[in-house]
This record gives structure tokens, C-alpha cells and sequence, in this order.
């Protein structure tokens, strides 16, 4: 028990002696990318209160094990915070902060994906974190002008409209998930 | 410089299977979960949140890979020499319609080929249809066939939503010959096999060195007439030569123990390593003056190399060399070494040997009780020595160390001299000795 302990233990002071920058800016980003998420999910006073060292901590895990199911259940947990809190004020949501939310966990999302596959050790040719980067970038910006387009869509249509759209949704929600799983189960 | 165009190592075969990551299990998750939890709740925050994973999903499976990657390891074609410098190449191929966004290459290196970074795993994206190669810069530590690679790939693709099994490529290894230290002896040989070769002999016949003026007789040339001496005493006279003669040079390697830690070209050489380098050095020298020269390894397996002459036996040699190893044996070999070779009666014996087995001992006894003309170089490094165990070692040392100089007195008063490598001109003195003893009357004991 003692030994392995031990075992692990030096096996982690080794990764940290032979870790390199780029893999560790994008675990370090990943903890950012969820930090911030958290910060527009949750109400600020819950930032200036004892709980900022346990979401220091929770945003941590992924960046430390960017391989496990751990970064699926927090982006999960920080959406159902996120549904929580704006349950009663729905209609009061600011934009800003529904798009910083949706580009900060799409981002802990692809950075945690390039985490999982990235040694701690390589060494990385730049520019495959700048094509990285700049791919999330384009996908962040296509879906904040969709964003944008939704939320004016959603606002300008009365009740009819509104039920309308939910059962026209639901389809495409059922549509795009079927496709999208038959695109993971599909073989090359 | 083209890497791979000479030995490459062909790539693995098998046909690698495209898998999805837990990013596109996780991707697909949020993107239904949100979507249809949006459309039942009735709040298009969560139909917003969804969206840029839906279409960065969308985006990047929009083609997906399918061909074979292929992985390729290479070396200059360089003839590497300890201390010389090595470049080494991984190229990965993507014959694909698709990019891969990220491929991390490890390299398995042999720690003599001391290459750069080699113990990192390096990671490069390649463009769709093209190819990329990550250089590998080092130098050679020491002599020997050294491995390289395999070296293996594994590719992610789609913004890391599908990844490759890993892709290996095949290994190959890096010879290296040894650095041959500089070695000249001037000291005849003690005696030649024949009447052709590169040493002046004391007998007279066809060849270059004078070795005087005498009356014409029978048999004589008449391109050797002196004309010069002829006139002057108006009788003939010709030139006489001495004849000249090789010799065949037998190295015998003992390899039956290996004393001493190696550090490589610059650091501390064990036994096995100045062996090696002397027994190139050596081979080098009588080759270059037109010798016949044959090597032997002193131990169990008893390889030998069969005696020849010029430019090609040294190559041949060197490439012997490349695999002298260290096999320990729990019994004399001599019978095995001597038993089935004929070992040229007129031949110089060169054993490198550490002289700290006594087998090795009875083994040149032997020899020169047979009548062989035999020279040891030792090949004890000066700082080998036991590990330190205790107050006592140093004591055990030293009295190991008067043992072993007794020895090698007793092997002096035996006749075979007794040398310490230390190249250039290493062996001239006993050579010089055993040249003496070659050409007074021998009593051999049979």
C-alpha cells in the first residue's frame, strides 16, 4: 500500500519535472475555461463567499485528468446551475453572459478533448495548438451569431409561435442527436 | 539528405481502426441532452448552449479519415564512427482526404545514440496528403549495433473527436564502428609466412631493401647488375636484395570477462571497449603495411575471422568487431578456441586480454610453450575496481592488484611479454623482444 503510494508518488514528481509549456497552458486553460463558465453559470456572490476554493478545486480535476468522465459531469452540473439559477428570471437572461457560458464550456469541452490526447511530456510543434485554437475559435463565433439569431427568433414570436417552434425543435433536437450518433457508430 | 530513401523501415501493415474518443461520446451527449432538455423546458438558453457543440461536432465529422497512415524511421547513410555525429528521421504519411490535427511520435533510441529529446514523444499535425518528418539530431556514443525505433504514431483527427490505433514502424540498427585510437608500430615482425609482403627480411632474395654488392653468379638477373661497381672492377656485379615478406597477425580477443564501466567515446572505456578500439587500431596498422590478419574471440562461442589482406578485411574487421560481446564461461575454452583452428605456426599472436582469469593466463602459457610468437595487451582499465564493500576492499584491492602484477611477471619470465594498451607505439618494445627470440635458435616443447 505504502509503496505504492510512493510509487505514485514519484511518478507524478517525475511528470511534473518533465512536464513542457504547451501541454501545460492547455491544462491551464481548460482549468480557466471551466473557472469562467462557473462565473457566468453562477451568481457572483457565490465567488466572494468559503465555496470559491471547492470551484477552484471541482475546475481543477479536469485539467489534472482531462481523460476521465469528470469533465462530461461538470460541464453537466454547471448547465443544471445555470438552469437552477435562471429558472425564475428566464426571461431576464443577458445575452452576454448566455454566450460567454456557451463559449467558455464548448472551450473547457475541445481544450479538455486536446488535453486527453496531449503527453504532459512532448514536445509540441506550435502550430498544432494555434490550428487547435483557431478551429474552436471559428466553431465559438458561428454559434454565437446562431445564438444571437435563436434568442431574437425566440423573443420576436408570440405563444403560438413559441409551441410551434418547441414541437418543430424537438424534432431537430431528436434528428440531430440520431445523427450524430449514427455518425459515432458509423464505421470508416 | 534523404532519410528515408536508404533503409527504410517498412511501416506495419495492419489496418488501423479509427475509433471514437470520449470527447465525441461526450460532445454527442450534451448535444442531445441539451437540445431535447431546451425544447421540453421550453427555454432556447439551452438550445444556445448546445449549439457550438452541435456544430463543432458537425464541422469536424464532416469527413472522416480512412486510409492507412504510414510511418517511416531512417538514418544517414553515413558510416558512423564513435563520436560522430547521427541524424535520424521519423516521417509520418497521411494518405488521407483528411488532416491530421495531431500526431504524437515516440521513438525508442538506444541510449548510445545520444538523440536529442528522444525520450519525449514529439507532436506535429500533417496536412491531408502530405507528409512531415520529425529530425532527430545525436551522436554516436559508442561502437556497436545499436537499435533505432521502433517508432510508433498515434494520430487523433477531427478536432479529437475519432483517434487511430497506433501506427509502428519497423526498427533498425545503427552501426557503429569503432574509433580506431592511433597505433604505429616500427618493429619488424618476428617472423614471415612468405616471400611476398611489406617487411624487409633477413634473407636475401627478391626485393627492395639492399643489402649489398656481390660477384654475378647462375641464376642471376641481369636488370641487377650494378654497372657502376662493374666498371670500376671489370668484373660483373649485381644488386642484392634482401626479400620481402608478410606475416600473418592473429588478434585474439578474450572475452571471457568484461571489467570496468563504459561511458561511451568520451567517458571511462572498460575491457570490452579497449579491446574493440585496439584491436581496430592494431588491425588497421598491419593491414595498411599488407599483412594477413585473422581475429579470434577467446571464449565459449569462439568466433573467428579468417585471415586475409587490404582495404576489404579491414571493412570485414571492422564489422567483426561490431559484435564482440562478453560470454561468460564456466570452463577453459581453450581446446574449443585452439581445437578445431589451425593457427599459423609463424604467425604474431596478439591477445588483448584484461589478465584477470586465470584461464586467460593458462592460455597464453600455452601458446608460448607451443612456440608462438605471442604478445599481451592488457586491457584492465587503471581506475577498475571492486565496489567498495566495506572497510576491507580497499586491502582486498590492493593485495588482488600485487597477484595480478605477480602474475604478469611469471608471464614475462614465461616469454610473453606484456604490454599496456596505450596506442601509438604501444607494442614496439616487445615486439622488438620477441623479434630478438624469433631469430636465435628455439627449443619447443611439443
Amino acid at each position: 500500500m505504502i509503496g505504492a503510494l510512493t510509487g505514485r508518488f514519484r511518478a507524478a514528481q517525475l511528470a511534473v519535472t518533465r512536464a513542457t509549456l504547451i501541454p501545460l497552458l492547455v491544462r491551464s486553460a481548460v482549468f480557466v475555461a471551466f473557472l469562467a463558465a462557473m462565473g457566468f453559470a453562477f451568481p457572483p456572490a457565490i465567488f466572494f463567499a468559503r465555496t470559491v476554493a471547492a470551484l477552484v478545486v471541482v475546475a481543477a480535476i479536469p485539467a489534472f485528468a482531462p481523460r476521465g468522465a469528470i469533465t462530461t459531469l461538470l460541464i453537466v452540473g454547471i448547465v443544471v446551475g445555470w438552469v437552477v439559477v435562471t429558472a425564475e428570471v428566464v426571461e431576464g437572461i443577458q445575452l452576454w453572459r448566455l454566450l460567454g457560458l456557451s463559449t467558455a464550456l464548448y472551450l473547457a469541452h475541445t481544450l479538455a478533448a486536446l488535453a486527453a490526447v496531449l503527453p504532459t511530456d512532448a514536445v509540441v510543434a506550435p502550430e498544432v495548438l494555434a490550428r487547435w485554437v483557431a478551429r474552436a475559435a471559428a466553431v465559438v463565433l458561428a454559434a454565437a451569431v446562431c445564438g444571437v439569431l435563436l434568442v431574437s427568433i425566440a423573443g420576436a414570436g408570440g405563444d403560438k409561435v413559441l409551441t410551434a417552434a418547441g414541437l418543430g425543435g424537438l424534432v431537430v433536437a431528436v434528428t440531430v442527436a440520431a445523427v450524430l450518433g449514427w455518425l459515432v457508430k458509423r464505421r470508416t | 539528405m534523404t532519410l528515408l530513401a536508404a533503409g527504410e523501415a517498412d511501416a506495419a501493415t495492419d489496418e488501423p481502426q479509427w475509433v471514437p474518443t470520449r470527447a465525441l461520446g461526450r460532445a454527442v451527449l450534451l448535444t442531445g441532452l441539451l437540445l431535447i432538455a431546451g425544447v421540453l423546458l421550453g427555454r432556447v438558453d439551452l438550445v444556445v448552449i448546445a449549439t457550438p457543440f452541435a456544430i463543432g461536432t458537425a464541422f469536424a465529422l464532416r469527413r472522416r479519415p480512412a486510409a492507412v497512415p504510414k510511418v517511416r524511421l531512417g538514418t544517414d547513410d553515413n558510416h558512423h564512427v564513435e563520436g560522430a555525429a547521427l541524424t535520424a528521421g521519423v516521417q509520418v504519411v497521411n494518405r488521407d482526404t483528411v488532416g491530421y490535427d495531431l500526431v504524437v511520435v515516440r521513438t525508442l533510441v538506444s541510449p548510445w545514440l545520444r538523440v536529442e529529446k528522444a525520450d519525449r514523444p514529439h507532436v506535429i499535425t500533417v496536412a491531408r496528403g502530405g507528409s512531415k518528418e520529425i529530425e532527430l539530431d545525436g551522436e554516436a556514443q559508442r561502437w556497436g549495433r545499436h537499435p533505432l525505433g521502433p517508432a510508433s504514431a498515434r494520430i487523433t483527427a477531427c478536432d479529437g473527436l475519432i483517434a487511430g490505433r497506433p501506427v509502428v514502424s519497423g526498427a533498425r540498427n545503427v552501426r557503429v564502428y569503432p574509433m580506431t585510437e592511433p597505433f604505429d608500430a616500427d618493429e619488424a615482425m618476428p617472423r614471415a609466412a612468405g616471400l611476398v609482403g611489406g617487411h624487409r627480411s633477413r634473407r636475401p632474395g627478391e626485393g627492395g631493401e639492399l643489402a649489398g654488392v656481390r660477384i654475378f653468379g647462375p641464376g642471376d638477373r641481369l636488370r641487377r647488375i650494378d654497372w657502376r661497381v662493374s666498371l670500376r672492377t671489370e668484373r660483373l656485379h649485381v644488386a642484392a636484395t634482401l626479400s620481402d615478406r608478410d606475416a600473418e597477425v592473429v588478434l585474439l580477443l578474450d572475452v571471457l570477462n568484461e571489467a570496468g564501466r563504459s561511458g561511451g567515446v568520451n567517458g571511462s572505456a572498460s575491457v570490452i571497449d579497449t579491446t574493440v578500439r585496439s584491436a581496430a587500431a592494431i588491425a588497421e596498422h598491419y593491414l595498411h603495411r599488407g599483412d594477413r590478419v585473422s581475429l579470434l574471440e577467446y571464449g565459449p562461442v569462439a568466433r573467428r575471422l579468417r585471415p586475409a589482406t587490404g582495404r576489404r578485411q579491414y571493412l570485414t574487421v571492422l564489422e567483426w568487431l561490431l559484435d564482440v560481446k562478453v560470454y561468460p564461461a564456466d570452463f577453459q575454452p581453450y581446446e574449443t578456441v585452439f581445437g578445431s583452428q589451425v593457427l599459423s605456426h609463424n604467425a604474431l599472436v596478439v591477445v588483448l586480454t584484461p589478465l584477470i582469469d586465470t584461464r586467460s593466463t593458462e592460455m597464453l602459457a600455452q601458446l608460448a610453450r607451443s612456440g608462438r610468437y605471442v604478445v599481451a595487451v592488457d586491457t584492465l582499465p587503471d581506475a577498475a575496481a571492486a565496489p567498495n564493500r566495506g572497510p576491507w576492499t580497499e586491502i582486498a584491492n590492493r593485495v588482488w592488484r600485487l597477484e595480478r602484477d605477480n602474475m604478469i611477471g611469471q608471464l614475462r619470465e614465461h616469454g610473453v611479454p606484456v604490454v599496456s594498451w596505450a596506442g601509438a607505439g604501444s607494442l614496439d618494445a616487445v615486439l622488438r623482444d620477441v623479434a630478438r627470440l624469433a631469430s636465435g635458435p628455439k627449443a619447443v616443447g611439443r
